[in-house]
């Protein structure tokens, strides 16, 4: 539910702009814009954070498109790659939650690019010395 | 770029104690931040503002906070004066060059009866002057259960 | 209890002047304020902190600002070190009680090619008050087109269908494997389905955007008032929808009632009066009083 949203939110960013958009005056007053133009909203986005789902999951399926038996993950233009994926890693491979008396190691930390920048994902790793929190970091190097 | 992703636990470590310090050092040498699970105000992290903490630890980043849990923290003295503070929870983005402009999206949930869960709230930002893509900080609720897709 | 809906122009007045202590006085004797359009960090203001500023001349109140519109407005010292700062535009909800728990929502916004639009806010907060918890948004919606405002409508009538189980800030127990320091031993709070929407709806009871709040105007019954949707408050104190406006212009252009209280159907009942001020100066918006017995 939480993932539609935010693919329904990703599919409105072009009709949806920036912060405000169009004609930098109201009626010759450009106080609003502070003489600028409208700011840019790239369709293009990272996503980063605690998904709480793991590659298993039909919320990943949504994010980064179905196993095809042929093809592996079919990656959609308007849809997500997964970054740890595009660095050369198994989606199966990584765990970002170490496992403790209640649940088990889980990948549940994740960084999704919009499928053209899947190319320029140069490296990805996950910090597994990093004590100050239960889950690690997760980090991508992106040539941007 | 050097992005990295970290649910910092509100600076709570696998020993129990509570270092922001420490979340600031596991950061060091990224130009993109994403965090999740930053508090302010809350009993068990003493009370303290972690986003301004956050920043003052990482002086050269542009930092924006979106909470998407706030809830009441604030005192009122005898004489009626209030003292407002909201006790907060969510997630942080810092960066080495400006955040343009910055939004906080209220994600949609489902009330549960046996699992704890809380709203969570993903700010969205692009980077910078250069155009390129925007950046967002995600956290899903912890009841895993209903984080499902349609 | 006494509630306020003010557009307040981020302070600046009839006279060109901008004074928040002119728009704190307006607000004297209320219980619950839904302002909308208050300034952080704008150069047209003076680069102050409104909000913080409102709380000081009412510093007998609890309240909340949400601001839609998030943008930079840092700056980088010669260290690098960098001083952080956001310029902000958005609403606030001021009460007498507690504000339990607040969200805020960015409504979904439509770029166009020839009109300023920028993002929109409704913020979302349950009062703590005496008579049981109350849900109350302070709204804004754009002023730049029907088909823009429509989507914003949709989007919170969802929310509002949505809201029984959806839930307030947190649900469910209130403890995580025996640790209560995120309830602090209290039980979920409450999310009323019922709510009162105020603020600035940028349209007039002759749109669809009125028509989609309370109800289509039948032949036979008039405006049926469904118990998921709201009636108009200003209407159940008894005046005419058509009547109230609450944006004045010089010279021949109408004045256009563009401010509103709405409640929920079931709330109906409960409005004893409402009055729009029509003497206060402080914006180019009156602020709209509505008194209720919850």
């Amino acid at each position: 539910m939480q993932i539609d949203y935010l693919l329904g939110l990703h599919d409105h960013a072009p009709a949806g702009g920036g912060p405000w958009t169009s004609t930098p005056t109201i009626r010759g007053d450009d106080f609003w814009a502070l003489g600028a133009l409208p700011p840019e909203a790239p369709h293009e986005a990272i996503w980063m954070g605690d998904f709480n789902l793991e590659p298993d999951s039909p919320e990943y399926e949504a994010m980064v498109g179905p196993k095809s038996r042929l093809y592996g993950r079919v990656q959609y233009a308007d849809r997500f790659a997964d970054a740890w994926v595009a660095a050369g890693h198994d989606e199966a491979d990584s765990v970002t939650y170490l496992a403790d008396e209640t649940f088990p190691a889980m990948r549940l930390d994740y960084c999704f690019v919009s499928a053209g920048l899947a190319e320029r994902v140069r490296s990805a790793h996950v910090d597994k010395d990093a004590a100050g929190s239960d889950h690690q970091p997760v980090w991508v190097d992106i040539d941007l | 770029m050097k992005l990295v992703s970290y649910n910092i636990q509100y600076s709570k470590g696998r020993d129990g104690r509570y270092d922001l310090e420490r979340i600031a050092d596991s950061l060091q040498g990224a130009d993109v931040i994403a965090l999740q699970e930053v508090e302010r105000n809350w009993p068990h992290s003493g009370m303290t503002d972690q986003p301004a903490l956050l920043e003052a630890l990482m002086p050269g980043y542009y930092a924006i906070y979106g909470p998407g849990f706030d809830m009441d923290a604030s005192e009122i003295s005898n004489d009626g004066v209030v003292t407002n503070r909201r006790r907060q929870f969510g997630n942080m983005i810092l960066a080495r060059w400006p955040l343009i402009w910055s939004r906080v999206y209220s994600l949609p949930r489902l009330k549960t009866v046996d699992q704890y869960e809380i709203r969570a709230c993903p700010p969205s930002k692009p980077l910078s002057t250069r155009p390129g893509p925007r950046c967002g900080s995600c956290r899903s609720i912890s009841a895993a259960s209903h984080a499902a897709s349609a | 209890m006494k509630l306020v809906s003010y557009n307040t122009q981020y302070s600046k007045g009839k006279d060109g002047r901008y004074d928040l202590e002119r728009i704190a006085k307006t607000l004297e004797g209320a219980d619950v304020i839904a302002l909308q359009e208050v300034d952080r960090f704008w150069p047209r203001t003076g680069m102050i902190d409104q909000p913080a500023e409102l709380a000081a001349l009412l510093p007998n109140y609890y309240w909340v600002y949400g601001p839609a519109f998030n943008m930079d407005a840092s700056e980088a010292g010669a260290d690098g070190a960098v001083i952080n700062r956001r310029r902000q535009f958005g609403n606030m909800i001021l009460s007498r009680w507690p504000l339990i728990w607040s969200r805020l929502h960015v409504l979904p916004k439509l770029s166009n090619v020839n009109q300023f639009t920028m993002d929109m806010p409704a913020l979302e907060a349950v009062i703590d008050a005496p008579s049981g918890p109350l849900r109350l948004l302070s709204i804004h919606l754009s002023s730049v087109s029907s088909r823009e405002r429509m989507i914003q409508v949709d989007y919170l009538l969802g929310r509002h269908d949505g809201a029984p189980a959806n839930g307030g800030a947190w649900a469910g127990i209130s403890n995580i494997r025996g640790d209560e320091s995120w309830s602090l031993g209290a039980p979920p709070p409450e999310a009323p389905s019922e709510a009162i929407w105020m603020g600035d709806f940028n349209s007039e009871p002759s749109g669809p955007e009125y028509d989609a709040i309370v109800g289509l105007k039948g032949r036979l019954y008039g405006r049926v008032h469904f118990a998921d949707r709201f009636a108009d408050a200003w209407v159940c104190a008894g005046n005419d929808e058509a009547s109230g406006t609450t944006m004045h212009f010089e010279g021949t252009k109408p004045d256009r009632r563009l401010d509103y209280c709405f409640v929920s159907a079931a709330l109906a009942g409960c409005v004893s009066s409402a009055r729009v001020d029509t003497d206060a100066q402080g914006s180019d918006h009156q602020p709209v009083w509505v008194e209720i017995e919850p």
